[in-house]
């Protein structure tokens, strides 16, 4: 069986790959389909904005990617947990720590 | 139309711009994430928290991105990365909190994140001079490393032996709360933080040097997730301008990365330590101005 920070950096490595692609898709598409985020650009780089939401459906495209290769960290710890259990289970616990932090962010987020 | 061609400029510039941070960056061994935030803090009138987001991406998947590697080679000790991220991540939450709270205060809290980031690119220009220990000789007979299992070996290609290395107990006490600060700065100015835990993890917890700087890069995957999904609670984030910036300097930095054999990295190295100081200046006669403690901008 692979040791936990083997297991980890595989994981990791494939999901940053996929949300790499996802984010310059993202970025294209939203750009294309809504014109109206390149003139909140123009407004930004005069300090004229500071606060972004999504208004309409294609906005969620890049919103979710964002989502996406910000859950890679939490999804990697959760797949070595077991592994990492049987490692070392003080380091499983402080792991378990982590998670528990960042969950409690990203629920704060889902709401 | 006039705003969408000028925002795709902005697009195309920003992208741009952290193309160049990241090749440029990896090139002086200090990353991208601790250029991108002050350069754009300093010489851009774009909202900080923006800014900040996008810096703290630009370190969180960078640091992802090394993880990838150092972990399997086994030149960054994950046990020991988990460990220092129980610290990193609640200091790197409450960093972005209070940075955004900050911020919100108007011109005087930006003014104040300005001159305080400034102030700390004097700090880290400091840091990056001090000088560090290659292979210090490892002293594992703490029962604090045994307990958490932060004894590794890797194999070091250049001297064709197998390296072990380990913190010392004394280092790992100390080093502990000094990471509550990395975090907290980490959060808080949106900034890699490789300048700082390199000398903790060399000096203090007695890791050979690559072995500190590959940690270094790999720790704050972890802690600058949870900052950054504050600063998305929050809405403090563009999509355009995070995503540009992002894939513009990790594509930067792989490029550099290869680089780094043909360039004359010292002079690379003196121009950013430059850069950085300048920016420091830049940043807090700015952030005086904003927060009226001096009436005119020096320049």
């Amino acid at each position: 069986m692979k040791p936990a920070d083997h297991m980890y950096a595989e994981v990791t490595r494939a999901l940053l790959y996929v949300a790499l692609v996802a984010l310059a898709t993202s970025l294209i598409i939203h750009a294309t389909l809504n014109p109206g985020a390149l003139e909140e650009l123009s407004k930004i780089i005069n300090g004229e904005l500071n606060i972004w939401a999504p208004q309409t459906p294609v906005d969620y495209v890049p919103l979710y990617a964002i989502y996406f290769i910000n859950l890679i960290v939490p999804i990697g710890l959760i797949y070595v947990l077991p592994t990492l259990f049987k490692e070392n289970k003080l380091i499983a616990i402080l792991t378990v720590f982590i998670l528990i932090l960042l969950t409690l962010m990203i629920l704060t987020v889902e709401e | 139309m006039a705003d969408v061609i000028s925002g795709l400029l902005v697009l195309v510039g920003s992208f741009v711009l952290s193309f160049v941070i990241g090749i440029i960056g990896t090139l002086a061994g200090v990353g991208g994430g601790v250029l991108f935030t002050p350069i754009m803090l300093g010489f851009t009138s774009i909202h900080p928290d923006l800014v900040r987001s996008a810096g703290l991406a630009i370190a969180c998947y960078s640091s992802i991105m090394a993880g990838t590697v150092y972990f399997r080679q086994r030149i960054a000790p994950f046990r020991l990365i988990l460990l220092a991220s129980t610290v990193l991540l609640p200091a790197a939450i409450i960093g972005a909190q209070l940075g955004i709270y900050v911020a919100a205060l108007g011109t005087w809290g930006q003014g104040l994140i300005r001159a305080s980031l400034g102030i700390l690119l004097f700090l880290i220009v400091v840091l990056l001079s001090v000088k560090r220990v290659d292979w210090p000789t490892p002293r594992c007979n703490s029962r604090l490393i045994d307990v958490f299992g932060l004894r590794y070996v890797y194999h070091e290609k250049t001297l064709n032996r197998d390296v072990e290395y380990c913190p010392t107990g004394l280092g790992l006490a100390a080093g502990l709360p000094l990471l509550f600060l990395v975090g907290f700065s980490s959060g808080f100015f949106g900034l890699g933080a490789a300048w700082a835990l390199i000398p903790i993890y060399n000096l203090l917890m007695n890791l050979p040097l690559k072995v500190a700087a590959a940690s270094a890069k790999a720790s704050l995957a972890f802690a600058d997730t949870g900052a950054l999904w504050g600063y998305i609670l929050h809405e403090r984030f563009h999509p355009e301008l995070f995503i540009g910036a992002t894939l513009g300097v990790i594509i930067g930095a792989n490029l550099g990365a290869k680089l780094l054999l043909i360039a004359r990295v010292n002079f690379v190295r003196r121009l950013i330590l430059a850069i950085m100081i300048f920016n420091g200046i830049q940043l807090i006669n700015r952030g005086l101005f904003e927060m009226g403690i001096i009436p005119h901008r020096l320049f």
